[in-house]
């Protein structure tokens, strides 16, 4: 449905949420495994079997690697945290219950060995987020106005190698947990309720995260465009 | 005689229920739906009196949309072998967990 505001055009709602049905790396392709083979290979990984071992890490390593460099922003950190992922799922085949997929236990264990890499790295990069945060008049309008409205030339911007740069630099000055919140929701297609069970977080609290990170990066990336962040 | 001051009084719009700032905390709940109806009305009517709202709205869809280029993180060449290689080396002196 096309809405009429002023000069502005505007699209009804769309779900931006992906419903996925697993937290499995739901941005990558399916794993050539079925869950019962995948058991199997896991049970043969717990007594020993190095070739079981192989299987898993010629099917996943890519999927573990890009999980991680998305989520710890620099080659080498994703390099030693997958190291650490592969030999946890080498040592720990055993605790592995089947209760849910191989693949939504790697996907958690990864998430969560990459969250801890992140929270023991200096913390240099981090700025303070309410300088990107909207700013409202006590009237509850916006402080700044008019809202510039740089959505248009993002399309172009996008193919961009600088611009990529500039929203990987925003997406690193996140905190450890609101970088995972956006990661999880808005590149890897989680729904909330899968972040909240990753992370170990309510609902409310991812969705809080989730928001107040976004308005963050919205004001970084207006700032690199030459706007207001507000 | 003194000039009788009248006071200049804006028309209330449907829009204005809610102000700017309360649209912008229920922007992630708009764009997953998870509004209700008439939360969403009046949503919509503020977007509609609102040129600001609805640069912002865009701006924010627009944030969302960029955050989704990381999903193309390449893989370096070799890291697989060196990877592997490491762990060989770990898991010789490791048992396997059970």
């Amino acid at each position: 449905v096309l809405y009429f505001c002023g000069a502005d055009f505007y699209f009804a709602p769309v779900r931006m949420n992906r419903e996925t049905s697993k937290g499995s790396f739901p941005s990558e392709a399916k794993s050539p495994f079925s869950e019962r083979q995948e058991r199997m290979l896991v049970a043969r990984m717990a007594a020993g079997d190095h070739r079981a071992f192989d299987a898993i890490f010629r099917v996943y390593f890519n999927r573990v690697y890009r999980l991680a460099y998305k989520l710890l922003g620099s080659e080498p950190d994703a390099k030693d945290a997958v190291q650490e992922v592969f030999l946890a799922v080498y040592q720990k085949a055993g605790s592995f219950r089947g209760e849910a997929a191989f693949s939504t236990w790697l996907f958690r264990l990864t998430t969560n060995k990459a969250l801890s890499r992140l929270r023991r790295k200096k913390k240099r990069d981090e700025v303070p987020i309410e300088d990107f945060l909207p700013e409202f008049r006590p009237d509850g309008h916006h402080r700044v106005r008019p809202v510039a409205d740089w959505s248009e030339g993002v399309y172009d911007l996008l193919e961009r190698k600088e611009f990529q740069r500039a929203v990987w630099r925003a997406v690193d000055s996140l905190r450890p947990a609101d970088k995972a919140v956006v990661v999880l929701s808005d590149v890897e297609g989680l729904s909330n309720g899968e972040i909240g069970k990753t992370l170990g977080l309510s609902l409310p609290a991812v969705k809080a995260r989730l928001h107040r990170a976004r308005l963050f990066l919205r004001g970084k990336l207006a700032v690199h465009l030459g706007y207001s962040p507000t | 005689m003194k000039p009788k001051k009248f006071k200049i009084k804006r028309v209330k719009l449907p829009g204005d229920k809610i102000t700017c700032k309360q649209v912008t905390s229920l922007i992630l709940d708009y764009l997953s739906g998870e509004l209700s109806r008439q939360q969403a009305r009046t949503f919509e009517l503020h977007l509609f009196i609102c040129p600001d709202c609805v640069a912002f709205l865009n701006t924010y869809k627009k944030t969302v949309e960029a955050t989704g280029i990381l999903k193309y993180a390449e893989v370096p060449a070799d890291l697989r072998r060196r990877v592997r290689e490491y762990l060989k080396k770990k898991m010789k002196n490791r048992p396997a967990g059970r």
